[in-house]
């Protein structure tokens, strides 16, 4: 408090020493520069008053001269000049008096008599009319002072309050600046303040948490010991789980392996199996041929008249000697010729009959061997390469489905173009194309419209072939497309669903690739077996 | 501060002349003395007394004509009235108001008044019609391309109250001209005759007696073709004229006075008249 009532001490004492400062200000702007306008001002219209005496005295010299004595009496004329010279001058009044100063012609400007301050005026000096060096009157001019006194109020007024605004500002402007100054050093004596008690406090919080704080580490450390500790056990325990989940993985693998291998066996089973089932199917239908004919040479054997042969030697036997005679006239011997004669036809036309199915039986018993010899050709064990024509390798997986697609009335088209002999594991591409035809007949299978199966060989590049099994079945949607390959995917109620599965496998190995097409359910599917012209079996 | 006043008019009470008491003019003898009459008044008047004294004061060696320079028409009535003058000299006649002051007049002239020009101006007419636009401002140029210079008289002059009269529109015309001060404005003949004949193709207006008197170098326009000689003035033909006229107060009225006016009736009067171009009057 007693520094704040110095501070005010000290504002007091500028204010003294401002006060006459701001006065004298006041004083000169507010008197000196109006006075010393109204002086200018009044001198100059003082001096324009008396130059116009002047000027009007030499008009009306000039006319009274003509007549000196008696000049006073063209008072008329001085008016017409008076009218002409006052225009424009802002004259009030003027006067032309004679030698004693009795007047001759005055003049008032009626129109300034109007307004604001209209009744005052300026008076020049007189101009005196002089003839022969002798005065003979004189004019007196008054100015209007209206304009003049207006303008000097106005400016009075303005220096007024520019003077009064000058000395406040001068007056206040300093000593609000001290004020405000004395105000801020208090307002900072006491943020200062504030603001060391607010650091002590501060810094006695900070201390406290400080300490707080080392009391949490110190506690954080030893939670963080222990918990190294949990996590190095953790990380032991889950290490030996990681280390057994890998060598579960490793057996896992190994099983997998072992099962694909299997599988892989598995498939070449199903493959052979299929192979094998084709063999026996076509054997099958070449032996109910061989029923056939067996039961037809049977039938015929049975029925033959060779027993009666027989019959008749033992007639000739009984008779001995007497065999003309029995011949002759036994009636049983005269019968004997003729019945011979008979037979001998019949027993030709046997012969040829037996003759006849015996070659078919031989005939049938060699395509059961031909079949058999293909089953051996493609039974032997895989991975053995041969150079085949691929259109040898499709006809002979069409000769093993050949009866199955007969009894499903399914018309074959073939498509083959010229290509090179192919290099391959043809067991392999066998088992393929095999299980492609079974699939497309089963597609067409139940079909109203013409049942076909097409067939095509061509080169897809260099050093490339396709072999093509398209159908017009009931196709494919395009959501199965990759599905199919999928081990266990299949349509068909009694389907395994590892066909595709294996064949796109040993297409892989046989370096090439199996795909799959269809625009849609009911409108067919194609496969395209796609190979190497010379391939290795990486399986 | 000395010189740091207003001055409160109410300074002059507007009032006649006429209302101070008569008086004389400092240099000129009164006219109680019977030896000297003084005679002034209009220019117009001036040159033709002049003469007319001249030939008086040798017929009559008693009597002096004091003829001092003009002081116009309204200047004489007041003087006359004042008894400043013996004679005054008027070249247009009294009005009524005038008549009433207790003067007498006595005209004894009549003269053309004319559009002149300076005697280089090779037109020798002139029409109204041509003369308002020419103190309209629209007309500057003679025919021959010279410029036109107007020499013009005061709005009280006794010559151009003529023309207002006389040339329909002309009036205004004047008037007009004054208002836009366009020309040089002369308050005495003798300046205005003198400014005439002294500038080349001036124009103005004057009147066959003082082109004569005062020599002046001036010629008379015909005024739509008509010329201003003395039977047409006479006729009313030609329309421009004044009548000069002498005024006094009878009472006492002076004999050397009353002797100059009778000689100026006389047929040394008239011959003087007349050969001056003026028109005698009975």
């Amino acid at each position: 408090m007693i520094r704040r009532d110095k501070q005010i001490s000290i504002s007091r004492e500028l204010a003294k020493k401002l006060l006459p400062v701001s006065l004298i200000i006041c004083l000169v702007i507010s008197f000196l520069i109006p006075g010393a306008y109204s002086y200018l001002e009044f001198n100059r219209l003082k001096n324009e008053t008396s130059l116009y005496a002047k000027q009007l005295s030499d008009s009306i010299r000039q006319l009274a001269a003509s007549s000196p004595g008696l000049w006073k009496y063209q008072a008329t004329k001085y008016s017409e000049i008076i009218e002409s010279f006052v225009p424009n001058k802002g004259i009030f009044s003027i006067a032309v008096l004679d030698d004693q100063s009795n007047p001759i012609n005055q003049f008032s400007h009626r129109e300034k008599t109007q307004g604001l301050f209209s009744q005052f005026a300026i008076q020049g000096d007189p101009a005196s009319i002089l003839f022969n060096n002798r005065k003979i009157g004189e004019i007196w001019i008054h100015l209007a002072a209206g304009s003049f006194l207006v303008k000097a109020l106005v400016i009075f007024i303005l220096c007024l309050v520019m003077g009064g605004s000058l000395s406040m500002l001068v007056y206040r402007m300093p000593l609000m600046g001290v004020k405000s100054l004395e105000q801020q050093l208090l307002d900072y004596q006491n943020s200062l303040e504030e603001l060391v008690i607010q650091r002590t406090t501060a810094l006695q919080e900070t201390t406290e948490k400080a300490l707080q704080l080392a009391e949490a580490r110190r506690h954080d450390q030893e939670e963080l010991l222990e918990a190294k500790a949990n996590l190095e056990q953790r990380v032991e325990e889950r290490t030996k789980e990681l280390q057994d989940q890998v060598l579960a993985k490793e057996k896992a693998l190994a099983e997998l392996a072992t099962a694909q291998s299997s599988l892989l066996e598995l498939s070449r089973a199903a493959g052979m199996a299929e192979v094998a089932t084709g063999v026996l199917h076509n054997v099958g239908n070449v032996l109910n041929s061989v029923n056939v004919s067996c039961n037809l040479i049977m039938n015929q054997v049975r029925e033959s008249r060779t027993g009666n042969i027989a019959k008749v030697a033992g007639l000739i036997a009984e008779s001995g000697a007497d065999l003309g005679r029995f011949l002759t006239e036994d009636p049983r011997g005269r019968q004997i010729p003729a019945y011979l004669a008979s037979l001998s036809p019949v027993l030709l036309e046997e012969q040829q009959l037996i003759l006849r199915e015996t070659e078919a039986l031989q005939q049938r018993i060699a395509h059961i061997k031909e079949i058999v010899t293909m089953q051996q050709s493609y039974g032997r064990v895989s991975g053995v390469l041969e150079t085949i024509a691929p259109e040898q390798l499709m006809e002979d997986t069409l000769k093993l489905s050949a009866g199955a697609l007969v009894r499903h009335e399914i018309s074959v088209e073939r498509q083959y173009r010229d290509v090179p002999p192919i290099t391959v594991d043809k067991h392999k591409v066998l088992q393929i194309l095999l299980n492609l035809i079974n699939n497309a007949k089963y597609a067409c299978a139940g079909l109203e419209k013409e049942k076909i199966i097409t067939l095509r060989i061509f080169c897809s590049g260099p050093d490339r072939l396709s072999m093509q099994v398209s159908d017009n079945g009931r196709g494919i949607p395009s959501e199965n497309l990759t599905r199919v390959f999928q081990h266990g995917f299949t349509t068909r109620k009694s389907g395994h669903g590892f066909g595709l599965h294996s064949g796109a496998i040993a297409a892989k190995g046989l370096g090439g690739s199996l795909i799959a097409y269809s625009d849609g359910l009911g409108l067919g599917a194609t496969f395209t077996l796609d190979l190497p012209i010379f391939s290795g079996d990486s399986a | 501060m000395k010189h740091f006043y207003f001055l409160l008019t109410v300074i002059f009470i507007v009032g006649g002349l006429g209302s101070g008491s008569p008086g004389r003019a400092a240099d000129t003898p009164g006219p109680t003395n019977p030896e000297a009459v003084i005679a002034a008044g209009s220019g117009v008047n001036l040159g033709i007394t002049r003469l007319l004294a001249k030939a008086f004061e040798k017929e009559n060696q008693t009597i002096t004509m004091d003829i001092p320079g003009s002081i116009g028409t309204k200047g004489a009535i007041k003087a006359v009235t004042d008894g400043a003058i013996t004679l005054g000299l008027i070249s247009r006649p009294l009005k009524e108001e005038e008549k009433n002051l207790g003067i007498v007049e006595h005209p004894y002239a009549r003269v053309a008044i004319i559009v002149g020009a300076h005697s280089n101006v090779r037109e020798d007419t002139i029409t109204t019609q041509e003369l308002i636009e020419i103190f309209k401002g629209t007309r500057t140029t003679w025919k021959d391309g010279n410029p036109i210079i107007v020499q013009a008289r005061e709005k009280s002059d006794s010559g151009f109250l003529v023309l207002q009269a006389a040339i329909p529109g002309f009036k205004e015309a004047y008037a007009e001209s004054h208002e836009a001060k366009r020309w040089t404005l002369y308050f005495n003949d003798q300046d205005a005759n003198r400014a005439l004949s002294n500038t080349p193709y001036a124009i103005g207006v004057t009147d066959l007696g003082m082109v004569a008197t005062e020599q002046l170098k001036v010629k008379a326009l015909k005024l739509d073709g008509i010329a201003p000689d003395k039977e047409r003035v006479m006729n009313g033909t030609y329309p421009l004229s004044r009548t000069l006229s002498f005024i006094y107060r009878p009472e006492g009225f002076p004999d050397g006075a009353k002797r100059f006016l009778d000689f100026v009736t006389t047929e040394a009067g008239k011959k003087i008249l007349q050969e001056n171009g003026y028109l005698p009057l009975p």
